[in-house]
């Protein structure tokens, strides 16, 4: 192991009725006197599909135990004293809890104020209940996209808070993508006040989302998570976010490791072909991809050739572009031994994937 | 050392009509655009396309001010751009540096005009 752990990803599972007191009027007493229905419809939920596999992952499952750290997750809103225990169980010192209910951020279409007071409850609730800098437990303040004044006012109010290192926003259904320039004013402030962004993937489900009518979850969840990454990643290279932004901190979580050399390559054969789409680019999106871009590690592929993992990491920047995330209590979490028992990597650069970039791009 | 390598009269190279030389094995094209010379390899360092059959117009390019904003591009004409037909890979015609990738070169030579002559000075 290393001398120290850090993790970027860890979800918190929100209730809504213990958001709700968070939330401005009229949407908590719509919350709290409506009931069942109020509290089932406010949101799009998590998307059709069983991540469980048919009873086959039993960590998050209510009443399971064994080895593992059973959590409430999903089935019921997480207790605070979970994250602790999480970060015990994993060896965790320092962490960024990251909201699961903003997840589904993107599917918030309808109108722009449940996603603004949902980021808005979702960050006082943590700040309230479940971040502990004195514990190591952090987070990136969830920003409400769709509506970008909200997003403002959130970010200046909240974003000097020692637990928000950074601010967080969903990949998955971000239309217009978040290259646009509607969500620059974004990007400005969060620039200024020294905070970096976490671009989190999400989207997957058997009924909804992008492509509709797989008919296994793992179709949609391989390609879902991949593709809203890659979506985001390709609009803030293309639109010249690196360039505009020079200082701005840039995480992507949640997509493994392999798709971002892919997409360089990619990006790379276009621009060559058509750079006079991209006029802000000084080089190669790859290389913006490898000098100004981190990338959480989870979850981490398992190629039968070491070869191919220790080349996937060289091309998205090596040890110094990658960062360990969990994702726990997720299904498909990862914990630190997939990426310390990795043999290719030196002591000097595992120390960098778990911990001290990490460190220095949050400053924890 | 090559010698000086007569191109032809300069009336009859423009945008749309290059002339075409060998200099030590290597095809080179020669046109003009807005009352210049240039004069670049013709094999696209892509897949080979003809360079010299392709536009020739100032790259375009994008100024930025203020987050929000949009960015206002324009042809920067005094930047000469020539793109190959074949696939849009696009070179400065002053220095051969592809516009996305100045990694990525094809020669270029000094044109020299006396007397309403063309010559190459490799």
């Amino acid at each position: 192991m290393t001398t120290r752990l850090i993790d970027l990803d860890v979800h918190f599972h929100e209730s809504l009725s213990t958001l709700s007191e968070y939330f401005d009027e009229p949407w908590r007493t719509r919350l709290q006197e409506g009931g069942t229905y109020a509290e089932f419809g406010f949101g799009p939920g998590g998307g059709s599909g069983d991540r469980g596999v048919g009873g086959r992952v039993k960590r998050e499952q209510d009443g399971e135990r064994g080895d593992v750290v059973d959590t409430s997750y999903p089935n019921a809103g997480m207790t605070p004293e979970e994250i602790p225990d999480g970060m015990e169980y994993l060896g965790v010192d320092q962490c960024l809890v990251l909201s699961h209910k903003l997840l589904g951020a993107g599917s918030y279409v309808a109108d722009d104020e449940r996603l603004g007071q949902l980021a808005k409850g979702s960050a006082e609730y943590m700040l309230d209940h479940v971040l502990d800098p004195s514990a190591g437990i952090y987070s990136a303040l969830p920003v409400p996209y769709s509506d970008v004044d909200a997003s403002l006012d959130l970010i200046e109010r909240l974003g000097t808070e020692e637990a928000f290192r950074g601010i967080y926003m969903v990949t998955g259904g971000a239309e217009p993508p978040l290259g646009n320039r509607k969500y620059e004013p974004i990007y400005e402030l969060a620039e200024e006040m020294g905070l970096p962004v976490v671009f989190h993937t999400g989207g997957s489900g058997l009924d909804s989302y992008h492509t509709k009518g797989y008919s296994k979850f793992i179709e949609t969840h391989t390609l879902g998570f991949l593709e809203s990454n890659m979506s985001q990643l390709t609009s803030l290279l293309i639109q010249g976010i690196p360039e505009k932004f020079p200082d701005l901190k840039m995480v992507f979580l949640e997509s493994g490791v392999f798709w971002v050399g892919a997409l360089g390559q990619r990006l790379d054969t276009e621009y060559l072909k058509r750079q006079s789409e991209a006029p802000l680019l000084e080089q190669r999106p790859s290389d913006y991809i490898r000098d100004r871009f981190y990338f959480g590690t989870q979850p981490i592929e398992n190629p039968r050739n070491p070869d191919h993992m220790e080349a996937a990491i060289e091309m998205l920047g090596g040890a110094d572009s990658l960062m360990y995330a969990s994702d726990y209590p997720h299904w498909d979490f990862d914990r630190p031994q997939s990426i310390t028992d990795l043999e290719f990597l030196s002591d000097a650069e595992k120390e960098r994937i778990m911990w001290r970039n990490a460190a220095e791009v949050f400053d924890l | 050392m090559t010698d000086r390598i007569r191109v032809g009269d300069v009336a009859s190279i423009g945008p749309d009509d290059p002339e075409l030389v060998t200099v030590d094995g290597t095809r080179v094209a020669v046109v003009s655009y807005d009352d210049e010379y240039y004069a670049i390899e013709n094999t696209c360092l892509h897949q080979c396309g003809p360079v010299s059959q392709g536009r020739i117009k100032g790259a375009l390019s994008g100024e930025w001010s203020d987050p929000g904003d949009r960015v206002e591009e324009s042809f920067d004409e005094s930047h000469p751009a020539i793109a190959c037909p074949l696939h849009g890979w696009e070179y400065d015609l002053r220095t051969g540096e592809h516009l996305g990738d100045d990694d990525l070169a094809l020669a270029t030579y000094p044109v020299v005009i006396e007397d309403g002559v063309a010559y190459l000075e490799p």
